[in-house]
């Protein structure tokens, strides 16, 4: 079997750690602590996905003001950015790590594949959304995987017979 | 001197003048313009081709800078807004085309003079104060943000400023398309057509604009499952831009609208849409670059006797039509005192679309005796507003309390 043929049902990981919405921010850093990687699939209690949650998610909480209005400004004419203020001198309250959730700061944008897609597809979409990790989903959008470009590297070494 | 060569100066001053106004902590806008209205007065570039082939370069920047206004009308955020925000945007923009149209209506009537026999109220001065008006709504949020980042300002007062300023330039692209529509039916009026086209007129120019918009963004989201790579996406999204403003001007209608009812859809209607504006990002810097430069550019210093004074009706009716359509805004919406107090000295940058749409005028047939007047008093009044502007957004930061740093 060509490389280029494989499903990404066939390379994708089963075993997810994933979060739900209401997870708070302590509990998120201390995932993010303990693994590698740091972009995690938001699920509800039917394993639906709703969102994503990276490392990058988590600077929003130094914003002073809502994600939401500085992402309308984003659009306009040259729009030089905002910079989160210095985290240094920011003065954030102890209470944030468990007033603030998963749900305040997910991206809701996600980016999935479906299981009977190919590994070649799949690297097209991560080309093309700039992305290492891409949730794999059904058709109701219930998580079923995940697929990254090391699943991808590794099948084809395997293929290979590199490794 | 050949398009091509005057494009190039006009980017790489242009890049320069951008690069001084940053280092002097002004908006990059107002660098390309200054550099451009140097250009003009040091005769760098001809003005038949500022005015003549080069405007290509005005239909395909504001086409982009249309979509993208369309890609921030997101219904998910608009509805997280909150009613002040809501309720304020369309008090503060209608307030500053009110007023604008009724200063220049009535007291330009009498004190801006023009150098062409017999300059009609209902056929020069209104339709200039109509149009003018509708241009004043927009907002720039670049000189704003930097006070609010440079004085770390958080509360009511700062959260509802970004939120109408995010709104404003929405607000300023209908409100023109509805100006110039009003503008043709007053002036086709006067040739004795029948009540049924003023007014149908409009309504075909504004609906077809939608519509046309609305299927191209649909077309662009089908389309985009083409494309593999950004590169790809990017030929597919410029290319659906710049076939919709060329529609536009085959059918008459308005390209501004169009463009944006497709950034529209995307946002709304389209899942992972962040690309579709993305790639926009990656080339919007070289197109701005050329376009803020050349607006600039219009600038014509011997019509300035006459553009002075429109341009202070312009920065006096912008201003206190602000302020006053603000201060109703949060009084009806209940917003916090510091808001109905100080939230009109901080809405009174202006840059981008405001100058967008003036050369976009400028182009207008309506406005072919008047529309370097026009250019040159809108330009004036954005060079008054970026010097003014500034102190007055810190006074009500700092009057508001929501100033955290000195």
């Amino acid at each position: 079997m060509e490389v280029r043929k494989l499903l990404v049902k066939e390379v994708m990981r089963k075993d997810v750690v994933t979060v739900k919405e209401s997870t708070t921010l302590r509990e998120l850093m201390g995932i993010f602590y303990k693994y590698t990687f740091h972009t995690l699939p938001v699920v509800r209690e039917d394993k639906k996905i709703v969102g994503v949650v990276a490392l990058e998610d988590v600077l929003k909480i130094f914003y002073p003001h809502p994600p939401h209005i500085l992402e309308m400004l984003e659009r306009t004419p040259l729009w030089d950015g905002y910079e989160e203020n210095n985290l240094l001198e920011v003065d954030i309250p102890p209470e944030m790590g468990v007033l603030c959730i998963v749900e305040d700061i997910m991206n809701t944008n996600v980016v999935t594949i479906s299981e009977e897609a190919t590994t070649v597809e799949a690297r097209s979409l991560m080309k093309l959304h700039r992305l290492k990790r891409i949730p794999v989903v059904d058709k109701e959008r219930h998580l079923l995987g995940i697929i990254s470009l090391f699943d991808i590297i590794l099948a084809i070494f395997k293929e290979k017979g590199i490794l | 001197m050949n398009p091509i060569l005057a494009i190039g100066i006009l980017v790489i001053t242009g890049f320069f003048g951008g690069f001084i106004a940053r280092r002097i902590k002004f908006p990059t806008i107002s660098g390309y313009i200054i550099i451009g209205i140097c250009l003009s007065l040091l005769n760098v570039i001809p003005k038949e081709l500022v005015s003549g082939r080069l405007n290509v370069i005005t239909d395909v920047a504001l086409g982009i800078i249309a979509y993208m206004v369309g890609g921030s009308l997101n219904l998910k955020s608009l509805k997280k807004l909150g009613k002040n925000i809501i309720s304020i945007t369309p008090f503060e923009a209608g307030g500053a085309w009110l007023f604008v149209t009724l200063l220049i209506a009535a007291i330009g009537f009498f004190s801006v003079g023009f150098d062409f026999s017999n300059p009609n109220f209902s056929q020069v001065h209104l339709p200039m104060g109509i149009v003018i008006g509708a241009i004043s709504c927009a907002t720039a949020p670049a000189a704003t943000i930097a006070i609010i980042h440079e004085y770390k300002a958080k509360g009511p007062l700062t959260t509802t400023l970004l939120g109408v300023v995010a709104l404003d330039d929405a607000f300023a692209i209908i409100a023109y398309a509805i100006a110039i529509s009003i503008v043709e039916a007053l002036i086709i009026s006067f040739k004795n057509i029948s009540l049924f086209r003023t007014v149908i007129n409009p309504l075909i120019n504004i609906g077809g604009s939608i519509l046309l918009g609305a299927a191209l963004g649909f077309g662009l989201i089908y389309a985009s499952r083409f494309a593999k790579t950004r590169h790809m996406l990017l030929v597919i999204v410029f290319g659906t831009i710049l076939l919709c403003t060329g529609l536009t001007k085959i059918l008459g209608i308005s390209g501004l609208l169009a463009n944006m009812a497709i950034g529209f859809i995307i946002v709304n209607k389209m899942k992972n849409n962040e690309n579709m504006f993305g790639v926009i990002d990656d080339i919007e810097d070289v197109i701005f670059a050329m376009f803020f430069t050349l607006a600039g550019a219009h600038f014509d210093l011997g019509v300035m006797k006459v553009a002075g004074m429109l341009s202070l009706l312009i920065v006096v009716g912008r201003c206190s039509g602000k302020f006053v359509g603000a201060r109703i805004g949060a009084s009806i919406s209940r917003a916090p005192i510091p808001v109905k107090k100080y939230l009109g000295f901080g809405l009174l940058p202006k840059a981008g679309v405001t100058v967008g749409l003036a050369i976009l005028a400028k182009q207008h047939p309506a406005f072919s005796a008047v529309g370097g007047i026009m250019v040159s008093a809108i330009l004036a009044s954005v060079i008054i507003n970026e010097l003014i502007a500034p102190p007055l957004t810190k006074y009500a930061i700092f009057k508001a309390g929501e100033a955290t740093t000195p």
